[in-house]
């Protein structure tokens, strides 16, 4: 799968955003978006983070490819710190400070590039295709002179099934169907030759009967040009096409912390970690026979609550545990660090190691708050 | 094409028919329902399926005859109360309608932030319906709190909180609760959970399967996830290009299914089970209602179409039992695009 050295390395990030009280007179309020999160991403690798909508995963994705600065914790590209090489960026070397990096900031930015949710948005609706794309290959490659630039645009386009090329060439985004409009955006990301991509929901926007070629052509191309995916979803049955397609990782975010991260099939078929479990209950699979049967009642679901807490007030402990079936006293008073249950398996649970004083610790009470279990 | 009419004939317990309902704008240029005939069964819950711009939510829009303007809605559309008099929906004023609408017939639509007004407390919301349909405000709130306790809501708490202080999953149930306080017979959801988390999702459905029962509801519930609506939906249709294409008991269309779309459609949403080599999306692109191809409306991107597919519409055929297709060729499209995922073909 992957080289030894990662291309992107993040470690213990962690990040944080203001919001103000009180047109600012008061105290800032300070919401933890990401919390201590470890992540390493190598060569031809595709991780696929799920989660639901408010886990961090895209604060977590943008400050993969450097766009969201961190409290804590260091981003490193090829194992040189990302922001470091950003602030000393315009400080020419031999001056304190300034310093030679084996990569610039320019070459980082051009290697780490990044897919929409929304193509049409992300695409200069004034540009034709054929502009949209020469943009990055005359900043990156300005040897190239136009006809080199045109016939990379038209093998890309032809590629991609977007034939003939020089029809789509011509045509402006608000011309093509929102799948055609995805694919120039990947293009584009894939022009400037990235080490990493990130896909940030970039199919979800597509018709349900487009996505798998879209995913399809995304691992196609990764073969193509050597590039990484870092693929953020919120459906996991999704997260498993695009992981399972490249022998890649799925990672389940839950707010602000990746609780449990391996390989597509530990991940889907050996989840160990509750809130895996919850999420794949909350994803019945269409042909199967337990889909087929009537609903379960919500009292047996694996959930001890509905309502997912406020980040601005996060639980105690384990952030999962208002919601934990499983959660025990100890869970409300401590946080469980990413434990290894396999050779590339981590799960943030208690009950991952069996010396836990979990296992000895009391069951939580049904209190008031719990409003599954103790409403019939 | 008169299954509807024959549905009636045949004893079953009918809540709405359609005969010949089309729904468009620019002056009847632009079809977005096209000459629907249907009829929902009284207690099922129907699952209407398709992507986007197929023309499921005009299908919901358009019994209730409340197609946003300028799109018109032609054809009939009759509802069956249960201990009343038909009414031709088509046929009623606003204000008949408006009534029929809370106190028979409900909406729960995706967007739970935009149907509530934001400077009103979620109390003052169930009062004012109350009010407009001349409820007695202590018995609606007697019902009101039951109904909020059956939606895993804190009724003392949910009242008195204003639409911004609810979460996204507590606004959509407190909804799905306004909806229901009138005591209607009918509930038609479109997208009820899509803005919403997987897990909110997913105990959404078991509590309106829950709910269906207790209230003795008929659901329509219209969708493209097929996956969610598998688990609910007694009967599902399909809609491509704004007719429908297949409809029989779920079961049936998602192990047997006729149609070469649903069939594609099937095998191209990712699951968990599956081998992923035999995923595949369908190629080309459903048609904008402008361009409408000839014949067959799915010809350009079927498999197993051929000249006739062109030329002639197919016609919705039952062969006799509950689950019908419009197909030229019902046996060529089963052996010719085999389902991919967990039971199969069996």
């Amino acid at each position: 799968m992957s080289a030894d050295r990662p291309v992107v390395s993040l470690e213990d990030v962690r990040i944080e955003f203001t919001k103000s009280q009180l047109f600012g007179l008061a105290q800032d309020e300070r919401i933890t978006a990401v919390n201590d999160v470890s992540l390493d991403i190598y060569e031809n690798d595709v991780v696929a983070l799920v989660g639901e909508s408010g886990c961090g995963k895209t604060t977590l994705g943008k400050t993969a490819i450097g766009l969201n600065r961190p409290v804590g914790g260091s981003v490193e590209y090829r194992g040189q710190d990302v922001f470091e090489t950003k602030d000393r960026s315009g400080i020419p070397s031999g001056l304190l400070g300034g310093g030679d990096f084996e990569h610039s900031f320019s070459e980082i930015r051009r290697s780490l590039q990044i897919i929409h949710q929304d193509p049409e948005s992300s695409l200069d609706a004034n540009d034709t295709v054929e502009g949209i794309l020469a943009e990055p290959l005359k900043r990156w490659q300005p040897e190239l002179d136009r006809r080199d630039r045109r016939e990379r645009i038209y093998a890309f386009l032809d590629y991609v099934g977007m034939v003939p090329p020089k029809d789509f060439a011509d045509r402006y985004p608000h011309e093509m169907s929102g799948g055609q409009q995805q694919r120039i955006a990947l293009i584009r990301a894939l022009l400037m030759e990235p080490d990493l991509i990130l896909a940030d929901e970039a199919i979800s926007a597509l018709d349900v009967s487009l996505r798998v070629d879209m995913m399809d052509l995304m691992i196609d191309l990764q073969e193509a040009v050597n590039t990484s995916y870092l693929f953020i979803t919120h459906d996991i049955s999704t997260a498993r096409y695009m992981a399972e397609r490249a022998d890649g990782r799925i990672g389940v975010m839950y707010l602000g912390e990746i609780v449990e991260i391996g390989p597509v099939e530990e991940v889907t078929h050996n989840p160990q970690h509750p809130y895996t479990k919850a999420l794949l209950w909350a994803t019945p699979d269409m042909g199967s026979n337990e889909a087929l049967g009537r609903t379960q009642r919500l009292e047996d679901a694996p959930l001890r609550r509905l309502d997912i807490p406020d980040l601005e007030n996060p639980p105690s402990g384990c952030y999962f545990h208002t919601r934990c079936p499983e959660a025990r006293t100890v869970c409300t008073e401590h946080a469980p660090k990413p434990t290894p249950v396999g050779e590339t398996h981590e799960v943030s649970c208690f009950r991952a190691r069996d010396d836990h004083d979990y296992w000895e610790s009391e069951e939580l009470s049904e209190d008031a708050e719990m409003e599954i279990s103790d409403r019939r | 094409m008169a299954r509807a009419r024959t549905e009636r004939e045949t004893d079953i317990d009918v809540v709405f028919e359609l005969e010949n309902v089309s729904v468009a704008f620019d002056d009847g240029d632009t079809v977005v329902l096209d000459d629907v005939d249907f009829s929902v069964r009284r207690g099922e819950t129907l699952g209407v399926v398709g992507e986007s711009g197929s023309g499921k939510s005009m299908f919901a829009s358009s019994l209730l005859d409340a197609v946003v303007d300028p799109g018109r809605t032609t054809g009939k559309v009759t509802y069956y109360p249960k201990d009343d008099d038909p009414m031709v929906i088509t046929e009623m004023s606003d204000d008949e309608l408006r009534d029929v609408r809370w106190e028979n017939i409900t909406f729960v639509v995706q967007a739970a932030q935009s149907a509530f007004n934001p400077t009103m407390s979620i109390k003052n919301h169930f009062i004012e319906t109350f009010n407009a349909h001349d409820v007695p405000k202590r018995e609606g709130l007697e019902r009101a709190v039951e109904v909020m306790q059956d939606l895993y809501l804190n009724p003392k708490q949910v009242m008195q909180s204003y639409p911004h202080e609810l979460s996204g999953g507590m606004k959509q149930r407190a909804l799905i609760a306004l909806s229901l306080v009138l005591d209607p017979e009918v509930l038609i959801l479109d997208e009820p959970t899509a803005s919403l988390d997987l897990l909110m999702q997913r105990a959404i459905i078991s509590l309106l399967e829950e709910i269906k029962e207790k209230y003795e509801l008929t659901m329509v519930f219209v969708t493209h996830n097929l996956n969610l609506i598998s688990v609910i939906a007694d009967r599902l249709g399909v809609m491509y290009a704004f007719e429908f294409v297949e409809l029989g008991p779920t079961r049936e269309v998602l192990t047997n299914a006729t149609h070469p779309y649903t069939r594609a459609l099937l095998n191209s949403v990712p699951n968990l089970s599956g081998d992923i080599t035999d995923m595949a999306g369908i190629p080309g692109q459903a048609p904008n209602p402008k361009d409408i191809p000839s014949g067959c409306r799915y010809h350009p991107r079927c498999p197993v179409g051929d000249r006739t597919c062109e030329t002639t519409i197919p016609t919705f055929d039952s062969d006799g039992s509950d689950h019908a297709a419009a197909c030229h060729y019902p046996e060529r499209s089963r052996s010719q695009v085999p389902l991919n995922f967990g039971l199969g073909d069996q």
